[in-house]
């Protein structure tokens, strides 16, 4: 709930959109993906080391780790296709001998179809929400913010409370 | 704005110095878990470790007081082992290979008592019926001797069997054989077929068209004689074939009731004279032992090689799979290269030494290979075993040779029937032997040696005793051992001349009630057989009777099928020719 709030509060401040877009694709890869993969250590250490959105990074996360529970037949369908297609064999033969490939584990069909359609969505994802939290902060923020439900939630303990833990 | 936020740097940190710590901690443990429960699984019995230590440099992994419990026995451990040491190739266990480059096991134990009897986690297949042994071809020293009602009651009798099958021959082709005979042309049909050809054939013709019309009719005549021939031949061959196996079936009828009266021979005399297995009754048990630690290698090995395969696969089918490639390396899922293991026996430790333990061989391919020697224990002279085996597509093959010098058996209960009681005192064991594996099918071959033997046994009555005081007086006995069967339920059998003594001496020894009863068994296996022989014998007689006048039938036909017209019109050219020639020339 706390980081739900901050990112609200996120979309609707001052912060970089790009710094916005750019914590919901990397939290769109970590949560399409199976949890203790290379590439997951790495987005970690990019979103704690960088200045990266870590509340919009965990409710992307978050979302996107429900959303794959439905995508999983897709990814594993895509992740097959491309591991078993005969033109890529060489390549995956000498991946699968090298050590980057033993400790990326590109060789799971799930890790493998996640991590590619993620890939494929990533450039969309992080200009289409750019788009959106401009749009959003230009023309629907003040709306929304002239709600009378909005007034009465923000008003309420526990947004307060909730808004008051951001450090 | 600053790029980089130094505290989520010391947050990634203890991120994973946390992930280290909680696996430094409980890494022991849940290896620990792990073996217990995959082990437990793949034995369906308890498996259990005291404990586990791991080391980074070199990665491996130590257990301590591991026991296997048996299956079979939940009372005692399958398998025990003090120490288990693993030394692991780190980098293919990236690839979910587990390499491990030097493994030595220390105090490994066949059949050690627990301490509590361990669970059982699968329904025990081997809830085989207990085999009696009877039916496993053991014979039963049962002394009393059984009445001859009892005797023909309880066993099937050759006699009787051989009587229905004749029975069956006879009822099969006797309907048949005369529907078929009464369709046969008589001698009166044949006569009138004579009668019929000779007019034609002595007819004399006047012109070309009566001879051409005779001709017709000859042609027609020789059509129907042609299709009484060919009933008369499928006649004669059903007629040879049906008297073949009659005769062949009053030969066995005739043999049943002799080879009744051997077998009853035996059973009269308590099964003792049908004896052939005595070696394998006496000494039978303690081969087993002997054997099960023969293939204790296989035994062990082989239930944990195959279950690891099947482990990967039922994981690999919950979420994505694991899709290997070419490895560069050659590497299969599961490799030990080097192997010493110290085994307790007797009391006695043994090295022995194993290469490339795998159940992949086909991947790495090499068979693995294992021996094992001792020489100048307290209990032998000298052991050697030496082996190697290939778990391939098509199943196992191996091969294992072994010898064993003056292994010294004191004080050994041998296993008796209920009238013979008895303990082998001491003896040297000298054996030798090899066998090998094929596609999961055993095939071997030994010898057992029993050198300065003393036997003691005691028999309840009077034929135990004959037994017992025959086993007194052998002093060396030379075995021959035989392996067969499948590689996880072997089986073994013991031969030596003591089965054919033991059987000649108690055949002597039936007395003089037996031999009243074996004339009565006699009297009425001989009664039986006449009675099933009935008129099977005349009956083939008959059916000779009727093959031989068909074959009678058959000649007849042959030849009125060569009569000819032709022969008239020759005739009368001939007549033409003398009758021109006159008047030319005179």
């Amino acid at each position: 709930m706390n980081y739900i709030v901050k990112f609200l509060k996120a979309i609707s401040s001052e912060t970089n959109p790009w710094q916005i877009a750019f914590a919901l694709v990397l939290g769109m890869i970590f949560g399409l993906s199976p949890l203790w993969r290379l590439h997951n250590v790495l987005i970690l250490f990019v979103v704690l080391v960088f200045r990266v959105n870590v509340a919009t990074f965990l409710v992307s996360l978050g979302v996107f780790s429900a959303l794959a529970f439905a995508l999983d037949p897709l990814m594993l369908q895509l992740g097959e296709r491309l591991l078993l297609a005969d033109g890529l064999q060489q390549f995956w033969t000498a991946l699968y001998n090298s050590p980057l490939g033993l400790l990326s584990q590109f060789n799971h069909t799930l890790t493998m179809g996640s991590l590619v359609s993620s890939l494929l969505a990533a450039p969309f994802v992080l200009f289409l929400s750019k788009y959106l939290i401009v749009k959003y902060r230009s023309s629907v923020m003040e709306r929304v913010n002239k709600m009378h439900i909005v007034k009465v939630l923000k008003a309420s303990t526990l947004f307060q409370k909730f808004s008051g833990l951001e450090g | 704005m600053k790029i980089i936020r130094w505290g989520g740097l010391l947050a990634f940190i203890a991120i994973f110095a946390l992930v280290f710590i909680i696996i430094q901690f409980f890494l022991d443990s849940w290896i620990k878990a792990g073996v217990e429960t995959f082990a437990s699984r793949a034995v369906g019995a308890e498996v259990n470790v005291a404990s586990v230590q791991h080391s980074y440099s070199p990665f491996g992994v130590q257990f301590r007081g591991i026991q296997v419990t048996d299956p079979q026995q939940p009372s005692h451990n399958k398998i025990q082992l003090d120490s288990l040491e693993a030394k692991l190739d780190l980098s293919p266990l990236m690839l979910r290979k587990v390499i491990i480059d030097d493994l030595s096991a220390e105090g490994l134990q066949f059949g050690v008592a627990r301490a509590k009897p361990g669970k059982l986690y699968t329904k025990e297949e081997s809830a085989e019926p207990e085999v009696s042994k009877e039916s496993a071809g053991l014979p039963k020293l049962d002394a009393e001797l059984p009445s001859v009602d009892s005797l023909l009651a309880k066993y099937p009798l050759k006699t009787q069997q051989a009587g229905e099958s004749l029975k069956a021959t006879y009822d099969k082709y006797e309907t048949e054989l005369s529907e078929q005979y009464a369709a046969l042309p008589d001698e009166k049909a044949l006569e009138e077929y004579k009668v019929k050809i000779k007019a034609l054939t002595d007819s004399k013709f006047s012109n070309p068209e009566e001879f051409l019309a005779a001709q017709k009719q000859l042609k027609a005549l020789k059509a129907e004689l042609k299709a009484e021939k060919k009933k008369i031949d499928q006649f004669k061959e059903n007629v040879s074939s049906a008297s073949e196996q009659l005769q062949n079936d009053i030969k066995q009828l005739e043999a049943a009731p002799q080879q009744d009266l051997d077998k009853f021979k035996g059973m009269l005399g308590g099964d003792l004279a049908a004896i052939s297995g005595i070696t394998e009754l006496v000494f039978g048990e303690q081969a087993k032992v002997w054997a099960e630690r023969l293939f204790a290698a296989y035994d062990f090995l082989v239930p944990f090689l195959q279950s690891s395969e099947e482990q990967v696969v039922e994981k690999q089918r919950e979420q994505g799979r694991w899709i290997d490639f070419a490895d560069t390396q050659g590497l299969p899922q599961f490799l030990v290269r080097k192997a010493n293991i110290s085994l307790l026996l007797e009391g006695e430790s043994i090295a022995s030494h194993w290469k490339d333990i795998t159940s992949e061989h086909d991947v790495l391919g090499r068979a693995t290979v294992y021996s094992l020697a001792s020489n100048g224990a307290k209990q032998w002279q000298a052991l050697a075993v030496e082996g190697d085996f290939w778990m391939g597509e098509e199943g196992i093959d191996a091969k294992q040779s072994w010898t064993l010098n003056a292994l010294q058996l004191k004080q050994l209960p041998l296993e008796f029937d209920q009238v013979i009681s008895g303990e082998l005192q001491q003896a040297l064991m000298d054996s030798a032997g090899s066998l090998s594996i094929k596609k999961g099918m055993l095939d071997g071959a030994g010898t057992i040696n029993l050198n300065s033997l003393s036997l003691d046994a005691k028999g309840e009555n009077k034929l135990g005793k004959a037994v017992a005081d025959m086993l007194k007086t052998l002093d060396t006995l030379a075995m021959s051992a035989n392996i067969g069967g499948e590689i996880l339920s072997p089986s073994l059998s013991l031969s030596s001349d003591l089965d054919s003594k033991l059987g000649d001496m108690l055949s002597s020894k039936l007395g003089e009630e037996g031999e009243k009863r074996m004339a009565e068994l006699d009297a009425r296996l001989s009664k039986l057989a006449g009675e099933q022989l009935g008129s099977s014998g005349e009956k083939v007689t008959e059916w000779q009777e009727w093959q031989d006048m068909a074959q009678g039938k058959s000649n007849s036909i042959e030849k009125m099928m060569k009569a000819e017209v032709d022969s008239a019109l020759d005739k009368e050219k001939d007549k033409l020719e003398d009758e021109l020639r006159k008047r030319l020339f005179n």
